[in-house]
Protein backbone atom coordinates (compact mmCIF):
# COMPACT_ATOMS: atom_id res chain seq x y z
CA UNK A 1 0.00 0.00 0.00
CA UNK A 2 0.69 3.76 -0.65
CA UNK A 3 1.71 5.27 2.64
CA UNK A 4 4.50 8.26 3.08
CA UNK A 5 6.41 7.73 0.48
CA UNK A 6 4.62 7.85 -2.45
CA UNK A 7 4.08 11.50 -1.34
CA UNK A 8 7.89 11.66 -0.46
CA UNK A 9 8.72 10.04 -4.05
CA UNK A 10 6.64 13.38 -5.83
CA UNK A 11 9.06 15.53 -3.59
CA UNK A 12 12.25 13.77 -5.01
CA UNK A 13 10.80 13.98 -8.47
CA UNK A 14 10.15 17.64 -8.14
CA UNK A 15 13.67 18.13 -6.63
CA UNK A 16 15.62 16.70 -9.75
CA UNK A 17 13.38 18.41 -12.29
CA UNK A 18 14.48 21.47 -10.12
CA UNK A 19 18.06 20.59 -9.70
CA UNK A 20 18.32 20.29 -13.17
CA UNK A 21 17.22 23.56 -13.85
CA UNK A 22 19.47 24.69 -11.44
CA UNK A 23 22.69 22.70 -12.79
CA UNK A 24 22.21 25.05 -16.11
CA UNK A 25 22.91 28.65 -14.17
CA UNK A 26 25.13 26.47 -11.28
CA UNK A 27 28.63 25.07 -12.02
CA UNK A 28 29.72 23.70 -8.71
CA UNK A 29 27.91 20.16 -8.04
CA UNK A 30 28.79 20.61 -4.32
CA UNK A 31 27.00 23.99 -4.27
CA UNK A 32 24.44 22.53 -6.58
CA UNK A 33 23.90 19.74 -4.00
CA UNK A 34 23.24 22.27 -1.24
CA UNK A 35 20.87 23.58 -2.99
CA UNK A 36 18.96 21.02 -3.44
CA UNK A 37 19.12 20.19 -0.29
CA UNK A 38 17.31 24.01 0.69
CA UNK A 39 15.03 23.51 -1.81
CA UNK A 40 14.05 20.21 -0.60
CA UNK A 41 13.47 21.82 2.69
CA UNK A 42 11.50 24.77 1.07
CA UNK A 43 9.30 22.39 -0.86
CA UNK A 44 8.52 19.74 1.75
CA UNK A 45 6.24 21.93 3.75
CA UNK A 46 4.70 23.75 0.71
CA UNK A 47 3.82 20.20 -0.95
CA UNK A 48 2.44 19.28 2.82
CA UNK A 49 0.27 21.92 2.83
CA UNK A 50 -1.48 21.43 -0.53
CA UNK A 51 -1.98 17.51 1.07
CA UNK A 52 -3.08 19.25 3.70
CA UNK A 53 -5.52 21.47 1.66
CA UNK A 54 -6.26 18.98 -0.45
CA UNK A 55 -7.28 16.70 1.76
CA UNK A 56 -9.74 19.08 3.57
CA UNK A 57 -11.09 19.71 0.54
CA UNK A 58 -12.04 16.10 -0.10
CA UNK A 59 -13.17 15.62 4.21
CA UNK A 60 -16.04 18.56 3.11
CA UNK A 61 -16.61 17.61 -0.45
CA UNK A 62 -20.25 15.84 -0.43
CA UNK A 63 -19.91 13.62 -3.21
CA UNK A 64 -15.68 12.79 -1.83
CA UNK A 65 -15.14 11.99 2.02
CA UNK A 66 -17.90 13.97 2.91
CA UNK A 67 -16.83 13.62 6.49
CA UNK A 68 -18.90 16.47 7.82
CA UNK A 69 -22.03 14.25 7.30
CA UNK A 70 -21.18 12.24 10.09
CA UNK A 71 -18.50 14.40 12.14
CA UNK A 72 -17.83 17.60 13.84
CA UNK A 73 -14.58 19.04 12.12
CA UNK A 74 -12.94 22.41 12.42
CA UNK A 75 -13.44 25.11 9.96
CA UNK A 76 -17.01 22.89 8.32
CA UNK A 77 -20.30 24.14 8.37
CA UNK A 78 -23.48 21.90 9.47
CA UNK A 79 -21.60 18.76 10.84
CA UNK A 80 -23.77 15.45 11.28
CA UNK A 81 -23.54 13.68 14.51
CA UNK A 82 -23.42 10.39 13.92
CA UNK A 83 -19.24 9.78 14.81
CA UNK A 84 -17.07 11.26 16.77
CA UNK A 85 -15.58 15.07 16.77
CA UNK A 86 -12.52 15.00 14.51
CA UNK A 87 -9.51 16.95 16.64
CA UNK A 88 -6.85 15.73 18.80
CA UNK A 89 -6.42 13.13 15.88
CA UNK A 90 -2.38 12.74 15.83
CA UNK A 91 -2.67 12.61 20.11
CA UNK A 92 -5.23 9.83 19.32
CA UNK A 93 -3.81 7.99 16.39
CA UNK A 94 0.00 8.99 16.34
CA UNK A 95 0.22 6.08 13.89
CA UNK A 96 -0.95 7.13 10.63
CA UNK A 97 -1.50 3.76 9.52
CA UNK A 98 -3.83 3.13 11.72
CA UNK A 99 -5.66 5.89 10.41
CA UNK A 100 -5.41 5.32 6.47
CA UNK A 101 -6.78 1.41 7.92
CA UNK A 102 -10.15 3.39 9.27
CA UNK A 103 -10.79 5.84 5.99
CA UNK A 104 -10.24 2.23 4.04
CA UNK A 105 -12.31 -0.15 5.89
CA UNK A 106 -13.16 0.53 9.52
CA UNK A 107 -15.89 -2.26 8.97
CA UNK A 108 -12.85 -4.65 9.23
CA UNK A 109 -12.29 -3.58 13.11
CA UNK A 110 -15.86 -3.09 14.16
CA UNK A 111 -18.36 -4.71 11.63
CA UNK A 112 -21.12 -2.47 13.29
CA UNK A 113 -19.31 0.89 12.38
CA UNK A 114 -21.89 3.85 10.35
CA UNK A 115 -18.38 4.32 8.48
CA UNK A 116 -18.53 3.63 4.82
CA UNK A 117 -15.37 1.43 3.70
CA UNK A 118 -14.17 4.71 1.71
CA UNK A 119 -10.99 2.52 0.32
CA UNK A 120 -12.62 -1.08 -0.29
CA UNK A 121 -15.75 0.53 -2.00
CA UNK A 122 -13.82 2.72 -4.01
CA UNK A 123 -15.32 5.98 -2.86
CA UNK A 124 -11.85 7.76 -2.49
CA UNK A 125 -8.44 6.05 -4.27
CA UNK A 126 -5.81 5.65 -2.20
CA UNK A 127 -4.06 8.82 -2.60
CA UNK A 128 -7.18 10.65 -1.72
CA UNK A 129 -7.29 8.80 1.63
CA UNK A 130 -3.37 9.39 2.28
CA UNK A 131 -4.36 13.11 1.53
CA UNK A 132 -7.15 13.18 4.09
CA UNK A 133 -4.95 11.43 6.25
CA UNK A 134 -2.48 14.11 6.42
CA UNK A 135 -5.43 16.84 6.83
CA UNK A 136 -6.86 14.52 9.97
CA UNK A 137 -3.27 15.27 11.55
CA UNK A 138 -3.44 18.68 11.56
CA UNK A 139 -6.79 18.83 13.25
CA UNK B 1 -25.53 2.40 26.46
CA UNK B 2 -27.10 4.00 23.30
CA UNK B 3 -24.36 1.84 21.04
CA UNK B 4 -23.91 -1.10 23.30
CA UNK B 5 -27.60 -1.82 22.48
CA UNK B 6 -27.18 -0.61 18.74
CA UNK B 7 -24.53 -3.36 18.27
CA UNK B 8 -26.78 -5.65 20.56
CA UNK B 9 -29.73 -5.27 18.38
CA UNK B 10 -27.63 -5.70 15.30
CA UNK B 11 -25.40 -8.36 16.08
CA UNK B 12 -28.96 -10.57 17.37
CA UNK B 13 -30.26 -9.64 13.97
CA UNK B 14 -26.98 -10.30 11.89
CA UNK B 15 -27.59 -13.82 14.22
CA UNK B 16 -30.90 -14.23 13.03
CA UNK B 17 -30.68 -13.74 9.72
CA UNK B 18 -27.19 -15.81 9.86
CA UNK B 19 -29.44 -18.13 11.33
CA UNK B 20 -32.20 -18.37 8.83
CA UNK B 21 -29.82 -18.78 6.14
CA UNK B 22 -28.16 -21.55 7.87
CA UNK B 23 -31.54 -23.59 8.53
CA UNK B 24 -33.79 -22.70 5.33
CA UNK B 25 -33.11 -25.57 4.29
CA UNK B 26 -35.09 -27.32 7.08
CA UNK B 27 -37.96 -24.98 7.41
CA UNK B 28 -37.35 -21.53 7.80
CA UNK B 29 -40.81 -20.63 8.57
CA UNK B 30 -40.87 -22.66 11.49
CA UNK B 31 -38.50 -19.99 13.04
CA UNK B 32 -40.42 -17.22 12.43
CA UNK B 33 -42.18 -15.59 14.47
CA UNK B 34 -43.20 -11.52 13.31
CA UNK B 35 -45.17 -10.93 16.61
CA UNK B 36 -41.94 -11.28 18.96
CA UNK B 37 -39.60 -9.24 16.52
CA UNK B 38 -42.49 -6.64 15.93
CA UNK B 39 -42.38 -6.46 20.40
CA UNK B 40 -38.41 -6.55 20.24
CA UNK B 41 -38.64 -3.75 17.32
CA UNK B 42 -41.01 -1.39 19.48
CA UNK B 43 -39.01 -1.93 22.65
CA UNK B 44 -35.38 -1.02 21.22
CA UNK B 45 -37.12 2.56 19.90
CA UNK B 46 -39.08 2.86 23.44
CA UNK B 47 -36.11 1.95 25.34
CA UNK B 48 -33.97 4.29 23.51
CA UNK B 49 -36.12 7.19 23.55
CA UNK B 50 -37.90 6.47 26.79
CA UNK B 51 -38.93 10.96 26.57
CA UNK B 52 -41.14 10.03 23.48
CA UNK B 53 -44.68 9.44 23.73
CA UNK B 54 -45.45 5.86 21.63
CA UNK B 55 -47.44 7.31 19.04
CA UNK B 56 -45.36 10.25 18.43
CA UNK B 57 -42.73 7.91 16.76
CA UNK B 58 -45.04 8.12 13.65
CA UNK B 59 -43.95 11.73 13.77
CA UNK B 60 -40.31 11.08 12.18
CA UNK B 61 -37.26 13.85 13.04
CA UNK B 62 -39.94 15.61 15.04
CA UNK B 63 -40.08 13.24 17.39
CA UNK B 64 -36.29 13.62 18.05
CA UNK B 65 -36.02 17.45 18.45
CA UNK B 66 -38.29 19.69 20.36
CA UNK B 67 -37.25 22.84 17.99
CA UNK B 68 -37.76 21.18 14.97
CA UNK B 69 -41.05 19.78 16.40
CA UNK B 70 -42.35 23.50 17.39
CA UNK B 71 -41.48 24.33 13.75
CA UNK B 72 -43.16 21.64 12.48
CA UNK B 73 -46.49 22.03 14.33
CA UNK B 74 -46.42 25.90 13.34
CA UNK B 75 -46.09 24.57 9.86
CA UNK B 76 -48.93 22.26 10.58
CA UNK B 77 -51.68 24.98 10.24
CA UNK B 78 -50.83 25.84 6.61
CA UNK B 79 -49.41 21.88 5.82
CA UNK B 80 -47.80 21.69 2.26
CA UNK B 81 -49.42 18.63 1.47
CA UNK B 82 -53.39 20.38 1.42
CA UNK B 83 -53.19 20.86 -2.32
CA UNK B 84 -52.39 17.12 -2.52
CA UNK B 85 -54.69 16.26 -0.51
CA UNK B 86 -57.50 18.45 -2.06
CA UNK B 87 -56.67 17.06 -4.88
CA UNK B 88 -56.96 12.93 -4.07
CA UNK B 89 -60.23 14.00 -2.95
CA UNK B 90 -61.30 15.22 -5.72
CA UNK B 91 -59.96 11.92 -7.83
CA UNK B 92 -61.22 9.84 -5.40
CA UNK B 93 -65.27 11.13 -6.01
CA UNK B 94 -64.96 11.46 -9.45
CA UNK B 95 -66.03 8.44 -11.51
CA UNK B 96 -63.69 6.76 -14.24
CA UNK B 97 -64.83 6.33 -17.55
CA UNK B 98 -67.22 3.34 -17.08
CA UNK B 99 -68.97 4.97 -14.10
CA UNK B 100 -67.72 3.16 -11.58
CA UNK B 101 -65.13 4.82 -8.76
CA UNK B 102 -62.23 4.18 -6.36
CA UNK B 103 -65.05 3.42 -3.51
CA UNK B 104 -65.59 0.40 -5.47
CA UNK B 105 -62.44 -1.14 -5.23
CA UNK B 106 -62.17 -0.94 -1.37
CA UNK B 107 -63.27 -1.86 1.50
CA UNK B 108 -65.48 0.63 3.14
CA UNK B 109 -65.69 2.92 0.32
CA UNK B 110 -61.68 3.41 0.70
CA UNK B 111 -62.17 5.65 3.77
CA UNK B 112 -60.28 4.47 6.94
CA UNK B 113 -58.68 2.15 5.90
CA UNK B 114 -55.09 2.80 5.41
CA UNK B 115 -54.04 1.04 8.34
CA UNK B 116 -54.83 -2.42 6.42
CA UNK B 117 -52.12 -2.04 4.03
CA UNK B 118 -50.14 -3.87 2.71
CA UNK B 119 -52.10 -6.97 3.11
CA UNK B 120 -51.01 -10.50 2.20
CA UNK B 121 -52.82 -11.84 -0.68
CA UNK B 122 -53.08 -15.35 -0.39
CA UNK B 123 -55.03 -16.25 -3.54
CA UNK B 124 -52.15 -14.10 -5.07
CA UNK B 125 -49.20 -15.45 -3.08
CA UNK B 126 -47.90 -12.42 -2.84
CA UNK B 127 -48.29 -8.66 -1.14
CA UNK B 128 -50.54 -5.86 -2.07
CA UNK B 129 -50.00 -2.49 -1.15
CA UNK B 130 -52.35 0.47 -1.34
CA UNK B 131 -50.18 1.52 -4.44
CA UNK B 132 -50.35 -1.45 -5.81
CA UNK B 133 -54.19 -1.93 -5.44
CA UNK B 134 -55.18 1.67 -6.58
CA UNK B 135 -53.31 1.05 -9.71
CA UNK B 136 -55.34 -2.47 -10.15
CA UNK B 137 -58.30 -0.29 -9.67
CA UNK B 138 -57.77 1.52 -12.43
CA UNK B 139 -56.33 -0.95 -14.74
CA UNK B 140 -60.10 -3.17 -13.62
CA UNK B 141 -61.84 -0.23 -14.69
CA UNK B 142 -59.70 0.34 -18.03
CA UNK B 143 -57.92 3.22 -16.74
CA UNK B 144 -53.90 3.73 -17.10
CA UNK B 145 -51.87 3.18 -14.26
CA UNK B 146 -50.16 6.19 -12.54
CA UNK B 147 -46.78 6.70 -11.73
CA UNK B 148 -46.05 4.61 -8.14
CA UNK B 149 -43.90 7.77 -7.15
CA UNK B 150 -45.20 11.32 -6.64
CA UNK B 151 -48.45 13.39 -8.30
CA UNK B 152 -51.78 11.81 -8.60
CA UNK B 153 -50.78 7.82 -6.52
CA UNK B 154 -49.61 10.63 -3.45
CA UNK B 155 -52.76 12.49 -3.68
CA UNK B 156 -54.93 9.55 -3.78
CA UNK B 157 -52.76 8.03 -1.06
CA UNK B 158 -52.98 11.30 0.85
CA UNK B 159 -56.38 11.18 0.95
CA UNK B 160 -56.61 8.24 1.69
CA UNK B 161 -53.90 8.53 4.73
CA UNK B 162 -56.39 11.50 5.69
CA UNK B 163 -59.34 9.44 6.68
CA UNK B 164 -57.49 7.17 8.97
CA UNK B 165 -55.53 9.37 10.49
CA UNK B 166 -55.00 8.39 14.12
CA UNK B 167 -56.32 4.72 13.24
CA UNK B 168 -53.81 2.23 14.91
CA UNK B 169 -51.89 0.56 12.17
CA UNK B 170 -53.07 -3.11 11.61
CA UNK B 171 -51.19 -5.34 9.30
CA UNK B 172 -52.18 -9.29 9.49
CA UNK B 173 -49.86 -11.94 8.22
CA UNK B 174 -51.83 -14.49 7.90
CA UNK B 175 -50.90 -18.30 8.91
CA UNK B 176 -49.58 -18.84 5.68
CA UNK B 177 -45.77 -20.18 4.94
CA UNK B 178 -45.16 -17.96 2.14
CA UNK B 179 -46.56 -14.50 4.23
CA UNK B 180 -44.49 -15.41 6.61
CA UNK B 181 -41.52 -15.76 4.13
CA UNK B 182 -42.27 -12.08 2.45
CA UNK B 183 -42.01 -11.03 6.06
CA UNK B 184 -38.57 -12.39 6.48
CA UNK B 185 -37.41 -11.33 3.33
CA UNK B 186 -38.91 -7.86 3.81
CA UNK B 187 -36.73 -7.95 7.53
CA UNK B 188 -33.64 -9.52 5.22
CA UNK B 189 -33.97 -6.74 3.52
CA UNK B 190 -34.17 -3.97 5.88
CA UNK B 191 -30.80 -5.27 8.12
CA UNK B 192 -28.98 -6.04 4.72
CA UNK B 193 -26.27 -3.82 3.86
CA UNK B 194 -26.14 -2.76 0.07
CA UNK B 195 -24.70 -0.20 -1.91
CA UNK B 196 -21.15 1.44 -2.22
CA UNK B 197 -21.76 3.35 1.17
CA UNK B 198 -22.59 0.12 2.48
CA UNK B 199 -25.56 1.21 5.04
CA UNK B 200 -28.28 -1.01 5.31
CA UNK B 201 -31.85 1.07 5.76
CA UNK B 202 -30.89 -0.21 9.99
CA UNK B 203 -27.77 1.63 9.64
CA UNK B 204 -29.62 4.90 9.64
CA UNK B 205 -32.65 4.11 10.78
CA UNK B 206 -32.51 2.16 13.85
CA UNK B 207 -28.41 2.57 14.50
CA UNK B 208 -28.77 6.27 14.51
CA UNK B 209 -32.24 8.07 14.45
CA UNK B 210 -32.27 11.08 16.16
CA UNK B 211 -28.69 11.71 14.78
CA UNK B 212 -28.01 14.24 12.29
CA UNK B 213 -26.15 13.41 8.84
CA UNK B 214 -25.31 17.66 8.32
CA UNK B 215 -28.50 19.58 9.11
CA UNK B 216 -30.83 16.89 8.55
CA UNK B 217 -32.22 14.69 11.65
CA UNK B 218 -32.29 10.64 10.55
CA UNK B 219 -36.09 9.40 11.54
CA UNK B 220 -36.58 6.53 13.55
CA UNK B 221 -37.66 3.07 11.65
CA UNK B 222 -40.53 2.48 13.98
CA UNK B 223 -43.69 4.37 12.51
CA UNK B 224 -41.58 5.50 10.04
CA UNK B 225 -44.63 4.58 7.04
CA UNK B 226 -47.46 5.66 8.96
CA UNK B 227 -46.66 9.04 7.72
CA UNK B 228 -46.40 7.62 3.95
CA UNK B 229 -47.31 9.96 1.31
CA UNK B 230 -45.15 12.35 2.72
CA UNK B 231 -44.19 16.19 1.40
CA UNK B 232 -40.61 16.50 1.40
CA UNK B 233 -38.90 19.97 1.03
CA UNK B 234 -36.08 18.29 -0.54
CA UNK B 235 -38.49 16.86 -2.95
CA UNK B 236 -40.27 20.06 -3.46
CA UNK B 237 -43.07 18.09 -3.68
CA UNK B 238 -45.37 14.67 -2.80
CA UNK B 239 -43.78 11.28 -2.84
CA UNK B 240 -45.03 7.80 -1.99
CA UNK B 241 -43.79 5.35 -0.11
CA UNK B 242 -41.96 4.00 -3.33
CA UNK B 243 -40.30 7.49 -3.78
CA UNK B 244 -39.23 7.15 -0.23
CA UNK B 245 -37.24 3.54 -0.56
CA UNK B 246 -36.01 5.00 -4.16
CA UNK B 247 -34.42 7.45 -2.95
CA UNK B 248 -32.67 6.36 0.25
CA UNK B 249 -31.04 3.47 -1.90
CA UNK B 250 -30.31 5.75 -4.14
CA UNK B 251 -28.63 8.53 -1.73
CA UNK B 252 -26.84 5.62 -0.10
CA UNK B 253 -25.32 4.67 -3.45
CA UNK B 254 -27.45 1.08 -3.85
CA UNK B 255 -28.80 0.30 -6.92
CA UNK B 256 -32.88 1.37 -6.37
CA UNK B 257 -35.20 -1.49 -7.63
CA UNK B 258 -38.59 -1.16 -9.56
CA UNK B 259 -40.92 0.43 -7.19
CA UNK B 260 -43.82 -2.19 -6.29
CA UNK B 261 -40.87 -5.29 -6.83
CA UNK B 262 -41.74 -7.89 -4.30
CA UNK B 263 -38.18 -6.72 -2.36
CA UNK B 264 -39.91 -3.39 -1.41
CA UNK B 265 -43.57 -4.84 -1.17
CA UNK B 266 -41.59 -7.68 1.59
CA UNK B 267 -39.77 -4.48 3.32
CA UNK B 268 -43.31 -2.19 3.40
CA UNK B 269 -44.84 -5.48 5.15
CA UNK B 270 -42.39 -5.98 7.50
CA UNK B 271 -41.92 -2.19 8.23
CA UNK B 272 -45.83 -1.85 8.57
CA UNK B 273 -45.84 -4.87 10.93
CA UNK B 274 -44.02 -3.64 13.03
CA UNK B 275 -45.26 -0.35 13.22
CA UNK B 276 -48.66 -2.55 14.40
CA UNK B 277 -50.80 -0.48 17.35
CA UNK B 278 -49.39 3.33 16.41
CA UNK B 279 -51.72 6.20 14.36
CA UNK B 280 -51.36 6.78 11.15
CA UNK B 281 -50.69 10.03 10.84
CA UNK B 282 -50.21 10.52 6.92
CA UNK B 283 -50.38 12.73 4.88
CA UNK B 284 -46.83 13.82 6.09
CA UNK B 285 -44.56 17.28 5.83
CA UNK B 286 -40.74 15.91 5.79
CA UNK B 287 -38.02 18.59 5.73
Amino acid sequence: MCFEHCISTNEIIDITVRNDALTALLRKPSLTFMLAILAGLAVSPARAQSAVAEGQKLAFDRGKGNCLTCHVIKGGDLPGTIGPELKDIKSRYPDRNELFAILFDETKRNPQTMMPPFGRNRILTEQEINAIVDFLQTL
Amino acid sequence: MKVRSAILLGSVCAALVAFALASSHVNAADKIDPAADAKAFQNFFFQKFPNVKHEDFVNGPYSMNEDMKRQWQEKEEFPPYEFALDAGKEMFATPFKNGKTYADCFPNGGIGIRQNYPYFDEKEGKVVTLELALNRCRETNGEAPYSYVKDEMASLTAYMAYTSRGKPMDIKIPDDPRALAAFENGKRYFYTRRGQMNFSCASCHVQSPGERIRAEILAPALGILNAMPIYRSEWSGMGTTSRRFITCNSQTRAVPLEPQSDEYRDVEYFLSYVANGLPISGPGARP
